[in-house]
C-alpha cells in the first residue's frame, strides 16, 4: 500500500488558537476565534430532534466543570481536494485522505447532553466530566484546550436514536463551520502526510485497532455508518486524520473520542518514524466486543489475516485505542494471538482494571503471545478528588454511578474516571508497575 | 535515633536446628530472642531492630493443625505486640511457605506489618500473593539465605517505620497483585513502537505487564480400549452432599473431598448442593447430573462402552482458585487415582 | 478430559483434551430442552468425552459435542 504516486497525500495547515469569544462576526484573527452565536446556531441547528443548543466557551485554567460530555471533535475543514472531513456525515461517503485541510490547534467542539429515554445495562451512557483547572484537570482530556461546548436538549417525543443521529450532525457541522474561518488564510504551519516509498529493509508495520461497537450508545462510525457488522478492513492513516472514524460511544468516560481517532497517537508516532525506522503500511480496523466466544476468536483471525494480506511484519494492537476491558479483553487477546501465530511481531497497548488502589487482577484474560504490553495503568486508580468549582456547563447535577444518587455538579467530587482518561494517560506517559 | 523495632520471627523446626525424622512433627513453641537464621536476621537489622522472640513449629505439625496453631500464634502476637513479624525465608519448601504465608496474613490482620521470603514457585507464594502480602523473592535453597534475609530485613524496617516503599522490582518482593501508577515521561505510543522494534530486532525488552504463563503438560496417549478402562469423576464445581460435610469454601479452596457414589444410578436432586461461588447453581440444584453427569456415565457402564466408574467422586471448588493450590490438589488426587488403577478422568468444570 | 464452556482459559492453562458443551452453569445440561432431549444431549456429550479420551492429541484440543475437533 506504500504508494509514492501521491494518491494519499494530505497537507494540514495548523492555526494556533488562544482564545474563544462571542462576537458580532464569526471570524478568526490573531489567534482568537470570534463566534456569532445566532449565525452559528443557524448553521448547526437540528430542530426536529434538538429543541435547544446552549453554546458555552471554556478555557484552560478556568474554575469550570463540564458535565454530561458525550464527545470531543477537532476543529477542521477540508479546503482543497476530494470529499470533506467527516465523510458520510457532512457529505456523501466519498473517500478521504487527500488534499488540504485547515485545523485549529488546541481547540475542540465538545458536545454534551442527556438522552431523553432512560436506559440501563451495557448500552447506557455513563457520566463524563472535564475539570478545566484544579487537581483533576491533569487527568482530564481537553482541560488544556479551548472548548466550544454545545449543550443539546432533546426535542419532545424524540427517541434516543434520533437524538444521537442529530448530535452527530450538530457536532461535526460545528467543527467544520468554525474551522472554515481559516479557509482563506495562509497557515503558519503546514504538516505533510504522505507514506513515501522507503528502504525495503525497514520492518513493515500496521496499526490494528478493534473498534468499540455494540449498538446505540456504543457506536463507532466509519464513513457515516456504524460498524456493527464490520468485517476487518484497511484504512489509510490519512483517512483517520480526515475524520473517517467518528465516535458515538458513551459507555465509559475513559474511552472513544472523535478527537482521539483524528489525532490517533499511534498513527502520529508511526508517521514520525516512517522511512527512518519503520515502513508504516496502514491501519487495520474491525469491530471488537463480539458476542460469542466463536466470534471473538474469529475476529482475531480475521484482523490478522488482513494484516498479513497487507504484508505486515509488525502489528501494534489496541482495542478502542487502549480502552480494552471486560469481555473485550478476550477479543483483544485473540487478535494478538492470531497476529503472532500468523508470523507478526506484536506490541499491544492497554489500560488495566482492578480496584482503585491498584489491587486485584488487572487483566481478565490473557494469551502467552501477549508478551509485549504497554500499559497506561488503571484509569480509576488513585485519581484525585476535585474541589468545588465556580461554573458548571451541562447541567446542575452529575451521577457518576447508578448506585448513587445524583450529586451537585458544582461541589467537590471524587470520580473514578474523568473524561478521556485513557487518551490523556497515554499522552502523558502514565504507566504502572508492580508495587 | 529511634527505638529499635521489636521483631517476632517465625521459623520451622528444621531451620531451628532440630534434625531427625521427627522434626516435622515438632510442637509449636515460643522462645525468647533469635534462633537459627533469626540471628543473622538480627545482625542485618543492626540497631534498627531486635528479634524479641522466635516462634518455631514443625512443618508437618503446622499443616495438620493449621487452625489451632494459628490461634496460638495470634495469642502470642497479641501478648508480644511486635512492630514487625518476619517469617522464613522458606525458599522452595512448600509446607514451610504455606505456613509463613498464613502466619503473615494473620499478623497483618492484627495490624502487624509482616514480611516473608520464598522462591517464586513455592505454593505459599501463589496462594498468598493475591492477599497482597510482601514476599521477598529468594533463591530456591538456603544457599540464598544471606541475600534473602538482607532484603527481608530492609523491607521489614521500612514497613515497621512506615517509610515509603519502592516498587516490587526495587525492594525485591514478588508481584503481590498491587499495581502502582508511575510517570514514565514518555507517551505510550512512543513506548509501544520502541518496545516492538526491540522485540523485532531480538533485543531484550520488558513488558509493562506480565501475567503467569503455564507449563506445557504433555498429553497422555489416547485410551487403547475404553471398555477395559477404569474411569473416575473429578470436579471443581463444588457439588457436595447437602450440608457440605467437608466445609468446601465458595472460593480460593485449598482442600478437596471425596464422596461415595457406589450403587448410585444418578445424583438425586435435594441430596446435593453447589457451593462454588462463581456460578448460578439453580440448574445444578434442579438436576445435579447437569454438572456431574452420573446418570449418563452409568448408562455407558451398563452398555459396556466403558469399563467401570470408580466409586468415589472427587470434589473441590475452582472459583478464584490459586494456581499452586490447584496444582497441589490435582497431584494429590492423581496420586490416589493412579494407585487405584484409574486410567481416565472426566472433569466437569464450571 | 475437561468438560467446560470457557475453553480459552482451559487451553491456556494447558488442559489437553477439552470438550465444550453447555453453559458454564451446567456443562452437561441444557435446561432449555425438555428432559428427554436434555438427557440425550448429556448422553451424547459423555460419549464425546470418551471419544476425546481415545483421540491422540499433540496439544490442548477442543472437541465440540455437535461437531468434531474444533481447534
Amino acid at each position: 500500500m506504500a504508494d509514492d504516486r501521491g494518491a494519499f497525500t494530505l497537507d494540514v495547515g495548523v492555526f494556533p488558537l488562544q482564545r474563544l469569544v462571542f462576537a458580532s462576526q464569526t471570524h478568526y484573527q490573531h489567534e482568537t476565534l470570534g463566534i456569532n452565536r445566532a449565525a452559528f446556531l443557524n448553521v448547526i441547528a437540528e430542530p426536529h430532534a434538538i429543541a435547544e443548543i446552549d453554546i458555552h466557551l471554556a478555557h484552560p485554567g478556568e474554575s469550570c466543570r463540564i458535565v454530561h460530555v458525550l464527545d470531543a471533535v477537532p476543529l477542521m475543514v477540508k479546503v482543497e481536494g476530494r470529499s470533506t472531513v467527516f465523510p458520510g456525515f457532512v457529505s456523501p461517503a466519498i473517500p478521504v485522505g487527500t488534499g488540504r485541510n485547515h485545523r485549529l490547534a488546541a481547540a475542540t467542539v465538545l458536545v454534551c447532553g442527556t438522552f431523553p429515554d432512560p436506559t440501563s445495562g451495557a448500552l447506557s451512557p455513563v457520566e463524563a466530566i472535564i475539570d478545566m483547572s484544579g487537581p483533576a484537570a491533569a487527568y482530564c482530556a481537553f482541560s488544556d484546550t479551548a472548548n466550544v461546548v454545545l449543550v443539546c436538549h432533546a426535542a419532545p417525543g424524540v427517541t434516543n436514536a434520533e437524538f444521537d443521529a442529530a448530535l452527530q450532525r450538530v457536532k461535526l457541522k460545528a467543527a467544520v463551520y468554525l474551522a472554515r474561518t481559516t479557509a482563506n488564510i495562509d497557515p503558519p504551519d503546514l504538516e505533510h502526510y504522505h507514506l513515501r516509498a522507503v528502504e525495503p529493509s525497514l520492518p513493515r508495520v500496521v496499526y490494528v485497532d478493534l473498534l468499540h461497537q455494540q449498538g446505540l450508545m456504543a457506536h463507532t462510525f466509519l464513513y457515516g455508518q456504524h460498524t456493527q457488522g464490520l468485517e476487518p478492513t484497511i484504512l489509510h492513516p490519512n483517512e483517520m486524520l480526515d475524520g473517517a472514524l467518528v465516535n458515538g460511544n458513551y459507555r465509559a468516560p475513559g474511552r472513544g473520542i472523535t478527537y482521539a481517532h483524528c489525532q490517533n497517537s499511534i498513527v502520529r508516532e508511526l508517521y514520525r518514524r516512517h522511512g527512518r525506522e519503520v515502513n508504516f503500511l496502514g491501519v487495520v480496523i474491525g469491530r471488537g466486543w463480539q458476542d460469542t466466544q466463536f466470534l471473538k476468536e474469529r475476529q482475531g483471525w480475521m484482523m490478522a489475516r488482513v494484516a498479513c494480506l497487507l504484508g505486515a511484519q509488525i502489528a501494534i494492537v489496541t482495542a478502542d485505542m487502549g480502552g480494552t476491558g471486560g469481555n473485550n479483553t478476550i477479543d483483544f487477546m485473540q487478535t494478538i494471538k492470531a497476529c503472532e501465530q500468523m508470523g507478526l511481531r506484536t506490541v499491544a497497548m492497554l489500560q488495566e482494571s482492578g480496584n482503585p488502589d491498584g489491587s486485584d487482577p488487572t487483566l481478565v484474560d490473557y494469551v502467552p503471545e501477549a508478551d509485549a504490553l504497554v500499559s497506561v495503568g488503571g484509569v480509576g486508580w488513585q485519581t484525585p478528588a476535585a474541589p468545588a468549582v465556580d461554573r458548571v456547563i451541562g447541567g446542575p447535577t452529575v451521577r457518576p454511578s447508578i448506585a448513587q444518587d445524583p450529586l451537585d455538579a458544582s461541589g467537590s467530587l471524587q470520580v473514578e474516571s474523568w473524561y478521556g482518561a485513557i487518551w490523556k494517560r497515554s499522552e502523558l506517559g502514565l504507566s504502572a508497575v508492580d508495587a | 535515633m529511634a527505638e529499635p523495632l521489636r521483631v517476632v520471627h517465625y521459623i520451622n523446626a528444621f531451620f531451628g536446628g532440630l534434625g531427625g525424622e521427627e522434626e516435622a512433627q515438632t510442637t509449636l513453641s515460643l522462645q525468647d530472642g533469635a534462633l537459627g537464621p533469626g540471628r543473622l536476621l538480627e545482625q542485618l537489622l543492626t540497631d534498627e531492630g531486635q528479634v524479641i522472640a522466635t516462634i518455631m513449629c514443625g512443618d508437618g505439625y503446622f499443616s495438620e493443625r493449621e487452625e489451632a496453631v494459628v490461634t496460638q500464634v495470634q495469642g502470642y502476637l497479641r501478648d508480644l505486640k511486635p512492630d514487625i513479624f518476619v517469617a522464613g525465608p522458606a525458599f522452595r519448601s512448600g509446607r514451610y511457605g504455606l505456613a509463613c504465608g498464613r502466619l503473615c496474613l494473620e499478623a497483618e490482620r492484627l495490624g502487624i506489618p509482616a514480611v516473608t521470603g520464598m522462591h517464586e514457585e513455592n505454593p505459599g507464594s501463589d496462594l498468598y500473593r493475591p492477599a497482597h502480602l510482601y514476599i521477598i523473592r529468594t533463591a530456591a535453597s538456603a544457599v540464598g539465605m544471606q541475600p534473602a534475609l538482607q532484603r527481608m530485613a530492609a523491607l521489614a524496617v521500612k514497613r515497621g517505620r512506615g517509610l515509603p516503599l519502592g516498587t516490587a522490582a526495587e525492594e525485591g518482593f514478588l508481584p503481590r497483585a498491587v499495581r502502582r501508577t508511575v510517570r514514565t515521561g514518555i507517551p505510550a505510543a512512543v513506548r509501544a513502537v520502541d518496545m516492538v522494534l526491540k522485540k523485532w530486532r531480538g533485543e531484550t525488552y520488558r513488558s509493562e505487564l506480565s501475567v503467569e504463563t503455564f507449563e506445557i503438560i504433555p498429553p497422555p496417549p489416547p485410551l487403547s480400549d475404553p471398555r477395559k478402562t477404569l474411569f473416575a469423576l473429578v470436579t471443581e464445581s463444588g457439588l457436595v452432599p447437602r450440608g457440605n460435610p467437608d466445609r468446601l469454601p465458595a472460593a480460593t479452596a485449598t482442600h478437596w473431598a471425596k464422596y461415595a457414589i457406589a450403587g448410585m444410578d444418578r445424583l438425586v436432586p435435594g441430596e446435593w448442593d453447589g457451593v462454588h461461588g462463581g456460578y448460578d447453581n439453580t440448574a445444578a440444584l434442579q438436576d445435579p447430573n447437569r454438572v456431574v453427569p452420573l446418570d449418563a456415565i452409568r448408562a455407558l457402564e451398563r452398555e459396556g462402552l466403558i469399563g467401570r466408574l470408580w466409586d468415589e467422586l472427587f470434589v473441590t471448588v475452582g472459583n478464584l482458585g490459586s494456581l499452586n493450590a490447584m496444582k497441589r490438589m490435582g497431584a494429590e488426587i492423581a496420586g490416589l487415582l493412579v494407585e487405584r488403577g484409574v486410567g481416565a478422568v472426566i472433569l466437569p468444570a464450571t | 478430559m475437561l468438560a467446560t464452556c470457557l475453553y480459552t482459559v482451559a487451553t491456556r492453562v494447558g488442559a489437553n483434551r477439552i470438550v465444550r458443551g453447555g453453559k458454564f452453569h451446567h456443562p452437561f445440561g441444557n435446561p432449555d430442552l425438555p428432559p428427554r432431549e436434555e438427557y440425550a444431549f448429556r448422553y451424547a456429550f459423555v460419549q464425546q468425552t470418551i471419544r476425546a479420551l481415545c483421540t491422540p492429541v499433540q496439544q490442548p484440543t477442543v472437541f465440540d459435542v455437535e461437531t468434531s475437533v474444533v481447534a
